[in-house]
């Protein structure tokens, strides 16, 4: 297996270099200070995860709301990636809705400031509690019922208390029954928690797991993104949503989706700041240690590895049975039918893979509930059979008006792709790269799962390094594939 | 290509307006007198004719004291607003309501030299902006009747109140109170913009006038939309009352009513206080008028000011017109009030988005008269008594249901005699109605005293053309135009007039593109002019020799008159 020596040796000087700039050497930021009132917060940042409104309207809010005119807003797209800039001090304080914050403040890491007085100041400025589709009334009469029994009952009250204690676990629920997909977004724990390696928890999801049960249905969990998830409630992809707010309407229009009454009260926002140093210089071993083996790492990413094999495998094959039928399509001797296919290739390697991935996701299976891995290997996968079409059509084939599909495949597709090889190895190569993006669709592959260590621990420029080096020896591995096709052919 | 859509984006999507950009309408139009109409205006009190008669217009009516419906009410300690009081009303000195007085018709205080008749230094005071109940726009600066308070306070006053050292020692300070659609409440110097104590961050958005109690540092304000939040809650709009001794918050009603027939909680319209019997009249946008027993009391040598509401009275009705005119929907059903009443007596005038208007009982909280005015009332009613002891009413409408396939209609003016609701003139003006922005009469009359007596002056908004207006000067008598002063730009905000020291009268006029109009206000002809380069919807205050209005670019401003 020859591979160019420059390829190796670029790889490892790069894993050698990356691995060793992304080392925390001065020990994170040095100039905290602790905030002991929301005045002290004038000019500095703030960050939070990511809601409906766009963050020049979060900032108008947080400005009055806490009466300081604040630097910036910045959110991050998971409430872990906010904690992480909080904890990495590169944002002076995050707001969260008041029992977030008596669940960050527990241990003592971080203190909360309130505003000053509000509207209504004390009492109940909202609730949190179910959200379903427009469509769903039954449910939602039937979730009425059982969260007043629940509050009545204590059941509500009991759940909260042992999540915001931080011990709590999910119970098991029953296996019968049609699914009811809940989404959770993990915005406002204790009462969703997403964890790094995807598995849910929280009060608000062991309510909506036993209100499933209650109506004789099987919860299925989808972890979201508060930003969307309002957009894939609306669009089938699940048919509630664990924990969102409600209050009197008072706008004159009825909202799309449909709220249950509230489990869980809150009163008011605050702004959760950090009251611990970041540790000074932290050694190579430990730093390999945080990020690819506590809190069970090497599993996590292990399976994210099997993920973004799965996905880039799939969508190879996928490219190359597609793209096969699309170039015999394209070459074809009626012009209507070979012009019809030359487009729908064209449109398949011009849509950006990821608005395709997105479309599949929202749009063309939003109710059919189908994994991220297979959306993401469909997507990725018509993107390389619209671009592998058009590397084997590149010569006009009117000489072979006569061909059948068996000689195509037998003899002008190998002839065609050993012809153009470092094509359709730079294909290949970038259908792998582009599974990056699978995690924007909801897939635990390694890019998603590997800045989500990166964010727990704090060194996400060591993760992300870390990534790379995997994906360079992933290109290598292509590299030697194809050198071996390449061989194999010249021998033969 | 590029024009066209730039066309598009002027009309915001809707190719129907394109007419209106093109298109003048007739404006002024033929006045109507009805002689007859104004017999009985120097009757003892109101009467209802077969006209205005409440059954005629109202389908039912509710009152409720203290969250329970009853069948009636008699009210323990009578409200009445003589003559004599609402005369010398208030005991401070200054602007403290909307338009000034109860009636609505005190549109300056004190008696400038003004013998330059031009404008003199300016300032500028930053504020900031509100976020909507949507969650992605926002409200900013002032905006809408938004008129500011003014008030000189006595010494015993300010020593006890929370103003910054240099505000507490300056001798004659005029503070400007000023809650803005910011969401807080702005203390400044009239003369200098300078704040004169911390301003008070209430959480919600304020776009109407709030009022100041006639003998207490007491501030009444309510807030116009409902404040929203990060998961998409609606924080129900509500009316305060403030201490301004300190600046805290001493009460809070009307969120959240279920005795409300809307659900859209809104109170620009300004206060109106019975000091003599404690009680604060409040007439709300959710459809439901209150009254509040306050239980106030003040102790000025101690600086101690406490409430203690004990009687919250609601009334509310049902008009055959809503249905046809108003948003009926699931949701809700009924008009508000968005301008402010007026008083006279025990009688309360007062308007909604869906052309009632009501001459009121506060004492039986029960209709004396309803007349129906067609179109919405956003226009603050003014009171004029005359000397032989008649009572009229200017109200105004603007253009939001009746209007044409190509969103014009009518506006219009009306003279109606308060005893008996009756219409004695109406001046209607065919304006353009377009992108959600009514035209017709959004600032409320100037009545004129003195040499102007005769006049009544308004703006009138999007005519002849959809982005003009007009000033005028209508004769209270005939209801003819003396003069008509046609502006490019739209005006909401009300004229002001002011009463110079050489017995001269101006008048003071806000624009939509920023320029704030000196004119004399016999002939129409402008004096000065100053611009402040931004939509001025709000109405000013003038004290003495300055004013101060609030833009909608995030500024409050302030102009010596000289």
């Amino acid at each position: 297996m020859r591979i160019a020596r420059y390829k190796w040796i670029s790889v490892i000087a790069a894993a050698v270099l990356l691995l060793t700039l992304a080392l925390p050497w001065n020990g994170g930021k040095t100039d905290m200070k602790g905030f002991s009132e929301t005045a002290e917060l004038k000019g500095l940042t703030v960050t939070g995860v990511s809601v409906k409104s766009p963050d020049n309207a979060v900032k108008v809010f947080l400005d009055t709301y806490f009466g300081v005119d604040f630097g910036a807003y910045e959110s991050e797209k998971t409430f872990d990636e906010a904690l992480a800039r909080l904890r990495r001090h590169e944002a002076s304080a995050m707001w969260a809705v008041d029992l977030t914050a008596d669940y960050l403040c527990r241990d003592g890491e971080f203190s909360a400031l309130s505003p000053g007085e509000t509207p209504g100041g004390g009492n109940t400025r909202f609730s949190f509690g179910f959200a379903f589709a427009p469509e769903s009334t039954g449910e939602l009469a039937k979730a009425d019922e059982w969260i007043a029994k629940a509050i009545a009952d204590g059941t509500a009250g009991a759940a909260r208390e042992r999540w915001a204690a931080g011990n709590a676990e999910l119970p098991s629920f029953s296996e019968d029954g049609k699914a009811l997909y809940i989404g959770v977004t993990g915005t406002v724990p204790p009462l969703e928690i997403v964890s790094p390696d995807g598995s849910v928890g929280g009060a608000a999801v062991e309510l909506a797991g036993r209100f499933a049960e209650s109506i004789g249905r099987r919860p299925v969990f989808v972890v979201l993104e508060s930003e969307t998830a309002l957009v894939h409630l609306m669009a089938g992809k699940v048919d509630m949503l664990a924990a969102y707010g409600t209050s009197e309407n008072h706008s004159m229009e009825i909202p799309k989706y449909r709220m249950s009454v509230g489990y869980a009260d809150v009163a008011e926002y605050r702004l959760v700041v950090n009251e611990k140093e970041v540790s000074g210089l932290i050694t190579f071993m430990s730093v390999i240690k945080d990020n690819l083996i506590s809190g069970g790492a090497y599993s996590l990413i292990l399976r994210a590895v099997a993920v973004t094999a799965a996905i880039t495998l799939c969508a190879w094959i996928l490219t190359m049975l597609f793209g096969v039928l699309l170039g015999y399509g394209a070459t074809g001797k009626k012009r209507a039918v070979s012009a019809t296919v030359r487009g729908i290739a064209f449109l398949l390697r011009s849509t950006p893979v990821l608005l395709a991935m997105l479309l599949l996701d929202y749009g063309v299976f939003g109710t059919l509930h189908i994994s991220s891995t297979v959306l993401a290997a469909l997507a990725v996968g018509l993107y390389g059979a619209g671009t592998l079409a058009e590397i084997l059509t590149e010569d006009d084939a009117a000489t072979e008006a006569d061909r059948t599909f068996g000689i195509y495949v037998k003899t002008t597709v190998p002839a065609r792709l050993l012809g153009a090889k470092r094509e359709w190895k730079r294909l290949m190569i970038g259908l792998l790269q582009w599974t990056t993006v699978a995690g924007y669709i909801g897939a635990n592959d390694l890019t998603k799962v590997m800045q989500g260590i990166g964010n727990r621990t704090l060194f996400p420029v060591f993760s992300i390094a870390f990534s790379i080096v995997l994906y360079l020896v992933a290109v290598l591995i292509t590299e030697v594939a194809f050198s071996a096709i390449g061989r194999k052919k010249q021998n033969d | 290509m590029g024009a066209f859509f730039a066309l598009l984006i002027k009309v915001k999507g809707n190719l129907s307006y394109v007419y209106n950009f093109f298109v003048e309408t007739r404006g002024a139009l033929k006045t109507a007198y009805f002689e007859a109409a104004a017999e009985g205006a120097d009757a003892a009190k109101p009467y209802a004719t077969a006209q205005t008669d409440p059954e005629k217009w109202l389908l039912s009516t509710t009152i409720s004291v203290n969250g329970t419906e009853v069948a009636e009410y008699s009210r323990a300690e009578e409200i009445r607003f003589t003559e004599e009081y609402l005369d010398h009303f208030p005991k401070h000195e200054g602007i403290i309501t909307y338009r000034g007085s109860y009636r609505r018709d005190v549109t300056s205080y004190g008696t400038p030299a003004l013998t330059d008749g031009k404008f003199g230094a300016t300032w500028r005071y930053r504020t900031g902006r509100f976020l909507k109940c949507d969650g992605v726009n926002y409200w900013s600066g002032n905006g809408w009747t938004g008129q500011p308070l003014a008030v000189r306070w006595d010494e015993a006053t300010k020593r006890h109140m929370n103003l910054y050292p240099e505000a507490k020692e300056k001798a004659g300070l005029t503070e400007i109170i000023y809650p803005g659609m910011d969401g807080k409440i702005h203390f400044l110097d009239i003369e200098t913009g300078e704040e004169t104590r911390p301003a008070i961050n209430v959480g919600m958005c304020f776009k109407g006038t709030c009022s100041l109690h006639p003998e207490y540092p007491l501030l009444i304000c309510g807030s116009g939309d409902s404040a929203t939040g990060l998961f998409g809650e609606q924080v129900s709009a509500r009316i305060f009352i403030y201490n301004l001794i300190d600046g805290k918050k001493l009460y809070e009603f009307a969120a959240d009513d279920p005795f409300a027939p809307r659900l859209w909680h809104g109170f620009d319209s300004s206060p109106i206080y019975s000091a003599a019997t404690d009680t604060v009249i409040c007439a709300g946008e959710n459809g439901v008028l209150y009254t509040v027993h306050l239980n106030s009391s003040y102790d000025a040598e101690n600086g101690i000011l406490t409430v203690n509401p004990d009687e919250i009275v609601r009334y509310k009705y049902e008009s055959r017109s809503a249905e046809e005119r108003f948003e009926s929907s699931e949701l809700s059903n009924g008009s508000g009030s968005e301008s402010s009443a007026v008083v006279w007596e025990n009688y309360l005038f007062f308007g909604d988005n869906g052309g009632i208007f009501q001459c009121f009982d506060l004492n039986t909280m029960t209709p004396v008269w309803v007349q129906d005015l067609r179109e919405d009332i956003n226009s603050s009613p003014v009171l004029e008594t005359t000397e032989r002891g008649e009572v009229f009413l200017y109200v105004a409408t603007t253009l939001k249901y009746y209007y044409d396939e190509h969103h014009t209609g009518t506006a219009v003016l009306y003279k109606l005699n308060a005893k008996t609701g009756e219409i004695v003139w109406q001046k209607a003006y065919e304006v353009h109605t377009v992108l959600g922005l009514a035209g017709g009469f959004l600032s409320s009359g100037a009545s004129g005293t003195g040499k102007v007596s005769d006049y009544i002056y308004y703006a009138v908004s999007k005519v002849p053309k959809v982005d003009s207006s007009c000033l005028i000067a209508v004769s209270k008598q005939t209801g003819e135009a003396i003069w008509q002063k046609e502006l490019a730009c739209d005006a909401w905000s009300s004229p002001a007039l002011i009463y110079a020291a050489d017995g001269s009268v101006k008048l003071c006029q806000c624009c939509g593109n920023g320029d704030i109009l000196l004119m004399d206000a016999e002939s129409g002809e402008i004096l000065d002019r100053v611009n402040f380069g931004s939509n001025i919807e709000s109405t000013p205050v003038i004290f003495e020799n300055h004013l101060a209005v609030g833009l909608r670019s995030e500024y409050i401003v302030g102009v010596e008159l000289r």
